[in-house]
């Protein structure tokens, strides 16, 4: 029987995360200024705040399941501009998971990876990557050589999952990914890349000249399971999006209960203020988003991550991001300009969940390829 | 808990609703269209899917999710013919208002006619507007001696000729009411609309309410005020499941087109500008329809459900629109003329869009 009701314990999980969102959100803007230093594993505040991750994997069993929930979570600390404890998210360990070996997995799993497969030359074609791994015969080491821009955790992480072309005497060419853990000699981390928004999230470039890793160091794993680790995070990008627009819109619509106008539920488009009708489609938009997010959560809790659905959820996300605050500003005037409120930030920070972990085109290509049945060699 | 899964009974009324839009339904929708009449046969079949029967029925009161198995079968009536699917919805509408509102009299008076073989009608209006002949009052209702009485008029009325009884939605004294009208009321005057965008098939009309009186034992729970935010909330259920299955009905006849018109030595759907407005009808069907039964599982376990039923249908209207009108796109001239459905699928999603409060789910 379809159902969209929380238990009492998602109830309970959700709303603790958002008291605790409310705690964190005065540090939202430390970073304005401040682009070079890293979130702190936790605020003073967190003392005292029962961890929700950790809740929710003891009760999992009373909740609509751990993917939807965990997704829910972040929307929540996103909600807050800045996590109270941070829970970091990143795509090197999800591929650790899907693609390493077990002993691979063990050396890792509690490290953070982050994910190196964006260069200069491009990123949402993983063909042009120019990163090469060689092997060297004598050493039997993988030597890596090339340039990584826009990684995030690229400061903060201990190692980097590395996408790279594959030089072997005995071999064909082939992407492959390789773990280059920090300290390795030759591996560079850049400076902290000026941005126009989640200036908390730490990104740099990364360089190898050199690099020696060692066999055990290579995570084998065919190329098309490594990017089916993007099915299971594009949806929780998404949950992203919709907590920086829910609180855009909640901002919102405070701003306009001042100015005597509310929303109503019930009267025609034609008859409520324009600032009211507006937010109500974009309150529409945010729901309509909200579905696709759980619903691929939901999807991935039954029989694994789906391609497709988590490429709607990413789809949906990352434009309504971008039409929520820009419509925000838009409604409230000049007001929202100022970096005394929320919605400046709130505007440049939303604008990333278009851009990476695919852009909203790349999803496009994705979904359109599975509906009409056509390769990526048909419709590129 | 969260769930996306279907129970087996409505999967199978999903599922038989379906195969009759498209053996039945579809095929004649065109001629429905020119003809401005629905044929008898394709109401017939709908009619005996039984979704109003069951609402009248006195087991209705133990039935598990009923908004939701609406929803689901309106959906695919709408994917087969959105007019039919209005017609079963407006009677959907006045019955399950009835059967979950009205005293246990208005019960048994009003709900045995729609247990039957043959297509019954009754509506649920507005009384929205001034009088035709004297546009400078506006709509009035007023308490009297033993009811209520009614000055005004409901612009645009499906089937009010067919129909036994309209369900009037009024204003009194600042709260909602839903008045029961039969249709042979002194006062009641319907005027054929010659004439409409779209959804041709369901005789629309106009009707007036020149100062008719309606007793207090017509007022829908007798004793005290309906909630009408309850009628409302499955009007925009049942709009969302109709603009679904019509949106459905574009997007699975332009994506195999689109593979197979060749334009510039290949085919369109490998052009992105093709391919992605395809893309996007695929995300905005999915989400639409989950809205609409989101909010029909919320309105099956609470009084009412105002907000998801509401954005359900606004969501819904907007992505219909726009994906009727990229339909017409991709076909070109071809989505211009008579001989395809686009422009009528196109004409009958403006229509559907603005018809809040009209139907039921
Ligand atoms: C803050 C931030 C953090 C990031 N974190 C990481 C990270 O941790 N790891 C990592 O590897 N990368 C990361 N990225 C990189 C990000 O994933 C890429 O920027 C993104 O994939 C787009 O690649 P690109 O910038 O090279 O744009 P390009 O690939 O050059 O794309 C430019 C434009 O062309 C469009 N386009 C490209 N191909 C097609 C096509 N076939 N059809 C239609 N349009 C197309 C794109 O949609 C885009 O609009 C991060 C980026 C930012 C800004």
């Amino acid at each position: 029987m379809i159902s969209f009701e929380f238990t009492e314990r998602d109830r309970q999980l959700i709303e603790e995360a958002r008291r605790q969102a409310k705690l964190a959100a005065k540090y939202a803007r430390d970073f304005e200024d401040a682009e070079d230093s890293l979130l702190p594993h936790a605020y003073p505040e967190a003392d005292g705040c029962p961890d929700v991750r950790a809740l929710l994997e003891a009760f999992v069993q009373e909740t609509s399941g751990h993917k939807i929930i965990n997704a829910l979570l972040y929307l929540e600390d996103w909600y807050g501009g800045v996590p109270l404890r941070e829970h970091r998210y990143s795509l090197g360990n999800t591929v650790l998971k899907i693609a390493g070996t077990a002993e691979q997995y063990d050396r890792w799993h509690d490290r953070t990876i982050a994910i190196g497969l964006t260069e200069p030359v491009g990123g949402s074609d993983p063909a042009s990557v120019r990163t090469t791994a060689r092997f060297d015969p004598v050493s039997r080491n993988w030597i890596i050589n090339g340039e990584k821009i826009f990684i995030t955790y690229a400061e903060g992480c201990d190692a980097v999952l590395v996408l790279a072309r594959v030089l072997h005497p005995d071999q064909p060419q082939r992407l492959s990914t390789f773990i280059v853990e920090k300290g390795t000699p030759g591996f560079n981390v850049g400076p902290q890349i000026r941005k126009m928004g989640i200036r908390w999230e730490d990104t740099a470039a990364l360089s190898f000249a050199d690099c020696s890793v060692p066999a055990f160091n290579h995570v084998d794993g065919d190329l098309k399971k490594t990017l089916q680790s993007f099915s299971e995070s594009r949806p929780v990008v998404a949950a992203y999006a919709l907590g920086v627009s829910r609180a855009a819109l909640d901002y919102t619509w405070i701003q306009l209960g001042n100015a005597g106008v509310e929303p109503d539920y019930n009267a025609r488009l034609a008859t409520q203020p324009m600032a009211a009708a507006r937010l109500l489609s974009l309150e529409a938009e945010w729901e309509a988003t909200w579905l696709t997010v759980v619903r691929a959560k939901w999807i991935e809790q039954r029989e694994g991550p789906g391609k497709v659905e988590s490429s709607m959820a990413k789809a949906m996300g990352g434009m309504l991001a971008r039409r929520v605050t820009q419509a925000c500003i838009d409604v409230l005037g000049a007001a929202g300009l100022s970096a005394a409120g929320p919605l400046e930030k709130l505007f440049r920070d939303a604008r990333i969940f278009d851009i990476y972990e695919g852009t909203g085109e790349i999803q496009r290509l994705i979904i359109a390829r599975h509906i009409l049945g056509y390769s990526p060699k048909e419709l590129n | 808990m969260i769930s996306f899964e279907l129970s087996e009974e409505q999967e199978i009324a999903r599922s038989a609703a379906s195969g009759l839009a498209r053996s039945t339904l579809a095929p004649a929708a065109r001629a429905a269209d020119e003809a401005a009449q629905i044929p008898s046969s394709a109401l017939n079949g709908a009619w005996a899917l039984g979704i109003v029967q069951a609402v009248a029925d006195p087991a209705f009161r133990t039935m598990e999710q009923p908004t939701v198995l609406n929803a689901l079968v309106l959906e695919e009536l709408a994917a087969g013919d959105a007019t039919v699917a209005a017609a079963i919805a407006a009677s959907v509408g006045f019955a399950k208002a009835v059967a979950e509102q009205g005293s246990d009299r208005q019960r048994a008076e009003l709900l045995p006619p729609f247990v039957s073989d043959v297509p019954r009608f009754a509506a649920v209006v507005e009384l929205d507007g001034p009088l035709a002949d004297d546009t400078a009052a506006n709509a009035s209702v007023t308490r009297v001696a033993d009811g209520f009485r009614l000055r005004g008029g409901a612009t645009m009325v499906l089937l009010a000729k067919p129909s036994t009884h309209l369900l009037t939605l009024v204003k009194c004294d600042g709260r909602d009411e839903a008045l029961i009208v039969p249709l042979d009321t002194d006062g009641v005057r319907v005027s054929k609309i010659h004439g409409t965008l779209g959804l041709r098939g369901l005789d629309w009309a106009s009707v007036a309410f020149n100062g008719v009186t309606v007793p207090a034992s017509m007022r829908l729970g007798e004793t005290a005020s309906a909630n009408v935010q309850r009628i409302r909330d499955a009007s925009r259920i049942a709009l969302c499941a109709m603009l679904s299955g019509l949106s459905r009905a574009v997007f699975d006849f332009a994506l195999p087109y689109s593979k197979t018109r060749i334009v510039h030595g290949e085919a369109i759907a490998r052009k992105q500008a093709i391919a992605f407005k395809l893309a996007d009808m695929h995300v905005a069907i999915d989400a639409m329809r989950w809205m609409g039964l989101k909010a029909a599982a919320e309105l099956d376990r609470s009084p009412e459900a105002p907000r998801s039923a509401r954005l359900a249908q606004l969501y819904a209207s907007d992505a219909a629109m726009r994906i009727a009108d990229e339909g017409v796109q991709v076909f070109g001239g071809h989505g211009f003329v008579r001989d395809l459905p686009l422009e009528m699928w196109y004409r009958n999603a403006r229509s559907l869009s603005v018809l809040d409060g009209l139907v039921g789910a």
